[in-house]
């Protein structure tokens, strides 16, 4: 049984055709299923698939944008057998990574059901993050899976960038990977760290500094032991970062890019 | 980035730099980090940054120029171009290239220096040396931890 998100900002009037020649494709492809409309910050999509999971959906849909797609993942990821699916209104930059072309193209994709599971970062053991977590490295403490060592960054302005799965993520640090000689790990939780301000000195290019860690698991902390923010739903004085136990189930297209 | 040539010494000997600075590392601390602790892996290690602590890797340690380690290493093989304020033992080969200023003992099957390198400290090397202890991460952080 398919469910199908829908992001409220691209309803309206000048959407309704669009709409219509989607609904038509699923149709005729077999994968009719119920629609909720989402809202694009506060709506919670955690009880909407809690309670379609009870009534037997197998996938979900996202339609819309690549943050509804990533708000679907990171909800998901909390259930057992439920693959998610995404079809773009526009071409997006998962939509290019994924090899989901938009709008009612990309129906025969989804139809075509070719799966991929990757691996998902566990904050605090229930809150799921499907892309990078991005901070600034100021004011943290970092320490691995045992607190062997603890790891502190001695100038400002630092970027902390912690993933699991960088499949779907490596085009979009493309610039500070191509200067890095990164061997990630999949099965690991894999922390970037570098600082690239692009200011010359004398014609003369700053050095790009670089970091790189993995781990089974890291925790992460403010040196100020206030609350730090990891997502708007994470906020802890404490975090402590792992692969989640089950990758999560996603619907690809045979364009993919990885 | 970290300087990816070979570098030859006024004697002409040849340190294996590119080898070591290109490898992929499992772990690699920049220069603008300190860590402070154990540092153990079963991978390559780069250190351009700051360790206070112990490193100890199954394979390849890079210690760049300008790195300052306040600790005792243990790996398969080393390249040290920076500042070691500690013990060194290493199961193969340690480059110690001209910028490298180590201030401890050293034990290696195969010691290179190149000139310009300072070794304030017991040096021992030869096969005996190097198969007296196996390097074996796991087992010395339980033991450290007893």
């Amino acid at each position: 049984m398919y469910i199908y998100l829908h992001s409220v900002s691209f309803h309206g009037g000048r959407h309704a055709a669009l709409w219509n020649q989607i609904d038509i494709r699923l149709n005729s492809l077999g994968m009719h299923g119920r629609k909720y409309r989402i809202s694009d910050v506060d709506h919670n999509i955690f009880p909407i698939l809690a309670e379609e999971v009870k009534k037997g959906a197998h996938t979900v849909v996202a339609v819309g944008d690549d943050q509804l797609f990533i708000r679907l993942a990171e909800a998901a990821a909390a259930f057992e057998n439920l693959t998610v699916a995404y079809l773009p209104l526009e071409s997006t930059y998962l939509s290019k990574v994924l090899g989901i072309p938009p709008q009612d193209l990309a129906c025969d994709v989804l139809s075509a059901r070719i799966l991929e599971k990757f691996d998902l970062l566990c904050v605090n053991k229930n809150n799921f993050v499907f892309r990078p977590l991005e901070l600034k490295m100021d004011d943290l403490k970092l320490a691995d899976e045992e607190v062997n060592w603890v790891l502190k960054s001695f100038e400002p302005d630092y970027q902390l960038v912690i993933g699991v799965d960088w499949r779907l993520w490596k085009p979009l640090y493309q610039d500070v990977l191509k200067q890095m000689d990164v061997d990630f790990d999949p099965s690991k939780v894999n922390v970037l760290l570098f600082k690239n301000d692009g200011k010359s000195w004398f014609g003369r290019e700053s050095e790009f500094d670089w970091s790189f860690f993995k781990a089974n698991k890291f925790y992460l902390k403010r040196s100020d032991g206030e609350a730090l923010t990891l997502t708007p739903s994470c906020v802890t004085k404490l975090a402590e970062l792992k692969v989640a136990t089950k990758p999560l189930k996603v619907v690809v297209g045979k364009n993919r890019m990885f | 980035m970290f300087g990816a040539k070979n570098e030859t010494t006024n004697d002409g000997m040849m340190m294996s730099r590119e080898s070591s600075a290109s490898r992929e590392a499992g772990t690699v601390v920049g220069k603008a980090v300190k860590i402070e602790g154990n540092l153990i892996a079963k991978e390559d290690i780069r250190i351009e940054g700051i360790v206070e602590g112990k490193i100890i890797t199954e394979k390849h340690l890079f210690v760049g120029e300008g790195a300052v380690i306040n600790a005792d290493i243990e790996a398969q093989s080393a390249h040290i171009a920076g500042d070691v304020r500690g013990n060194v033992k290493i199961q193969s080969r340690l480059e110690l290239a001209n910028a490298a200023k180590i201030n401890g003992n050293v034990k290696a099957k195969v010691v290179v220096m190149s000139e310009g390198a300072v070794l304030n400290g017991q040096c021992e090397m030869g096969k005996d040396v190097a198969e007296k202890k196996a390097v074996n991460p796991v087992v010395a952080t339980n033991e450290e931890k007893k």
